[in-house]
């Protein structure tokens, strides 16, 4: 790179180079071990047997032979103490909500991306302007209102009150029917859909596309929509599989409003929202290893994810944060 | 006359298909952002002016400027609950967000050197950032757990109940608002460093200029774009803080009605709790005053950082989406 450099400068500049390269893998060895350590005694600490969660807090890995995955075992199976039996139900909860929003919020985003970018109308400007406007208005004026509306359109329409599925249970010999409701669903997964951010992450994307190739395209007799599936689309992948991934970890790891939607309505909990009852300084230890082994769970698909994805994810999320 | 008009024809007809093809193509993402950002707003600004109650809507009432009257009576409930949180949070966040800047920025220039790995340190820094703040609590209220079972207190044989409710509880927040957010904001900050023109730093060089004013003249200059960003997203998220206090709490204070820790926390105890339902006007009343209180604290900011001479080009960038 540097060819033109005299050669005794660029060895000195390249010895500099290579000690402050030691000095920062030394001191990001150390900060990445500090970083990882919370998730390796998470790890851990589900797989210990329950008198070792009581006696040796200080190891980190249960001693050798004692790993169990009795906790794993157990929340799958049936009912620990008596809280997170409904664990798979809240997983489904979760993955339904997530991935519908997901796919709602690309079909929807990416069409209003071409139509901004691609089509000329009146007010089109105007629109953009009042997106960007609406980002800068914080969302918590919104909340109670939209929350409102959750409440009465729910009660007007009586639509609160439809079942999805109902579940019987028999706990300690006491019989008990709980209900899966499909209100909450609605509103856990369309408020989501009105982002603005990822709407223009895309429509950033489509305005790199030369107009030349839609235009010599719409001449050769081409439809929108088929400009739109077969040129547009196949372009932005790499786009698109962003979107999908801050989609995903956004509405898998939002908290405050399906707290809000699901509140008295525990089997339509996300996992999440589940999840936030075990945490806290509770003492109660012995239900420690059900508790990490649950947060191990809930975590596995954005582990998955980000362990495909993750060299994608960071370059994406640099390239275009600058463009929020 | 005749071929006119045939053109004529032809030529509204292919406009109104332009149209009506671009109404079709916007139309569905802007029916979400119409439902659930516009109309909530709007909604939430004309309730705050209400006797209003979502269970009973037919019943409310204009009550002019009563519901903010509440808020600026010291004596009222509303008040007592809000203010105290609102001062929590912001003092809160002063320390909190100058630490998720300026970590960040440290670690991204000790990655930006690409020591050997440096793509496997990036992804650790960044995991925790995809983490949902349940797992997080999960792992450090049992890190930090206030009995010997807790692993901090073990290993320095200490009985500190971390988590009760005080300054070290807000302490222990800051430290797990560290390591969960930091990931975000370094992987922006590190593809603006790596972005910073190498020959700026070798021009700096040549005028004998040492590696501090490297940084100053040249770093902070160039990234300055980035560090808008993260400034302004960070702020927005900690003035909205709800995840941490939520889920990091001792055994002597589970969160009660009475002293929420942050107005977020507030808003949504008062929706969950029916009893409170009628007082929804109110309610609106503080999220409009607290959405007023963001915008004057980002605006506060971007002042503050308004740069005397033009920017360069990702500074304006980031200006058109986020100044208005």
């Amino acid at each position: 790179m540097n060819a033109s450099s005299a050669r005794i400068p660029l060895s000195k500049s390249q010895k500099a180079a290579r000690k402050s390269k030691t000095i920062s893998f030394i001191i990001l060895f150390i900060v990445c071990l500090l970083f990882l350590f919370p998730f390796i005694y998470l790890v851990g600490t589900s797989m210990k047997t329950p008198s070792e969660l009581v006696n040796k807090p200080l190891s980190i890995f249960p001693s050798w032979g004692n790993f169990t995955f009795e906790h794993y075992w157990l929340f799958l199976n049936s009912d620990n103490h008596g809280r997170i039996d409904n664990l798979p139900i809240w997983m489904i909860n979760s993955l339904v909500i997530t991935s519908l929003q997901v796919i709602i919020t690309l079909i929807v985003d990416t069409l209003a991306a071409y139509a901004f970018v691609f089509f000329k109308f009146k007010g089109k400007n105007v629109i953009v302007a009042i997106l960007l406007i609406s980002m800068t208005i914080p969302g918590v004026i919104g909340t109670t209102p939209l929350y409102s509306l959750y409440v009465s359109i729910g009660k007007a329409t009586g639509l609160s009150d439809v079942v999805l599925f109902t579940l019987h249970s028999v706990n300690n010999g006491v019989e008990a029917t709980e209900y899966i409701y499909l209100y909450p669903y609605l509103w856990m997964i369309f408020p989501g859909v009105s982002g603005v951010f990822n709407l223009l992450l895309i429509k950033n994307f489509f305005e790199s596309i030369p107009k030349d190739i839609v235009e010599s395209a719409r001449s050769d007799g081409a439809s929108d929509l088929t400009i739109f599936r077969r040129i547009v689309l196949p372009l932005a992948r790499s786009t698109i599989l962003l979107v999908v991934l801050f989609c995903f970890v956004g509405s898998w790891n939002d908290l405050l409003w399906p707290t809000l939607i699901t509140s008295g309505h525990p089997l339509n909990y996300t996992i999440n929202v589940a999840l936030v009852n075990y945490t806290g300084g509770v003492s109660d230890w012995s239900a420690k290893g059900a508790q990490t082994a649950a947060a191990v769970f809930s975590m596995l698909p954005i582990l998955i994810l980000f362990l495909f994805l993750q060299n994608k994810m960071i370059d994406g999320l640099a390239s275009t944060g600058v463009k929020r | 006359m005749a071929e006119g008009t045939i053109k004529e024809h032809t030529e509204a007809g292919e406009i109104l298909r332009r149209y009506g093809l671009a109404v079709l193509f916007v139309a569905p993402y802007l029916i979400f952002f119409v439902c659930f950002t516009v109309i909530p707003i709007g909604m939430g600004v004309v309730i705050s002016f209400m006797d209003y109650n979502p269970y009973n809507v037919g019943a409310a009432t204009f009550s002019g400027f009563k519901n903010y009257g509440y808020l600026f009576n010291p004596d009222s409930m509303v008040a007592k609950l809000f203010w105290p949180a609102f001062g929590k949070t912001m003092a809160f966040d002063l320390c909190a967000v100058p630490c998720i800047l300026i970590i960040p920025l440290l670690l991204a220039i000790l990655i930006n050197t690409q020591p050997p790995g440096y793509k496997i340190f990036r992804a650790i820094i960044y995991l925790p950032a995809v983490t949902s703040i349940t797992v997080t609590g999960i792992i450090f209220s049992s890190l930090f757990a206030g009995d010997e079972s807790g692993l901090i207190n073990a290993l320095f044989h200490t009985d500190i109940q971390w988590l009760n409710e005080g300054v070290l509880r807000w302490a222990v927040m800051l430290f797990v608002s560290i390591w969960w957010q930091t990931g975000t904001n370094f992987v922006i900050l590190s593809a603006g460093l790596r972005d910073v023109p190498k020959p700026l730093y070798e021009a700096c060089e040549m005028d004998g200029g040492n590696k501090w004013t490297q940084f100053f003249k040249v770093t902070l200059p160039n990234i300055k774009g980035q560090i808008n960003l993260c400034l302004f997203t960070t702020i927005i998220g900690y003035m909205g803080l709800y995840g941490q206090p939520t889920v990091l709490y001792g055994s002597d204070n589970q969160p009660n009605a009475l002293a929420p820790d942050t107005p977020m926390i507030m808003i949504q105890q008062w929706l969950n709790d029916p009893t409170f339902a009628k007082r929804t006007g109110t309610l609106s009343a503080v999220a409009v005053v607290f959405g007023l209180l963001t915008m004057l604290v980002t605006l506060i900011e971007k002042v503050a950082t308004k740069e005397r001479k033009r920017g360069d080009k990702h500074e304006r960038q980031f200006r058109s989406y986020t100044s208005f």
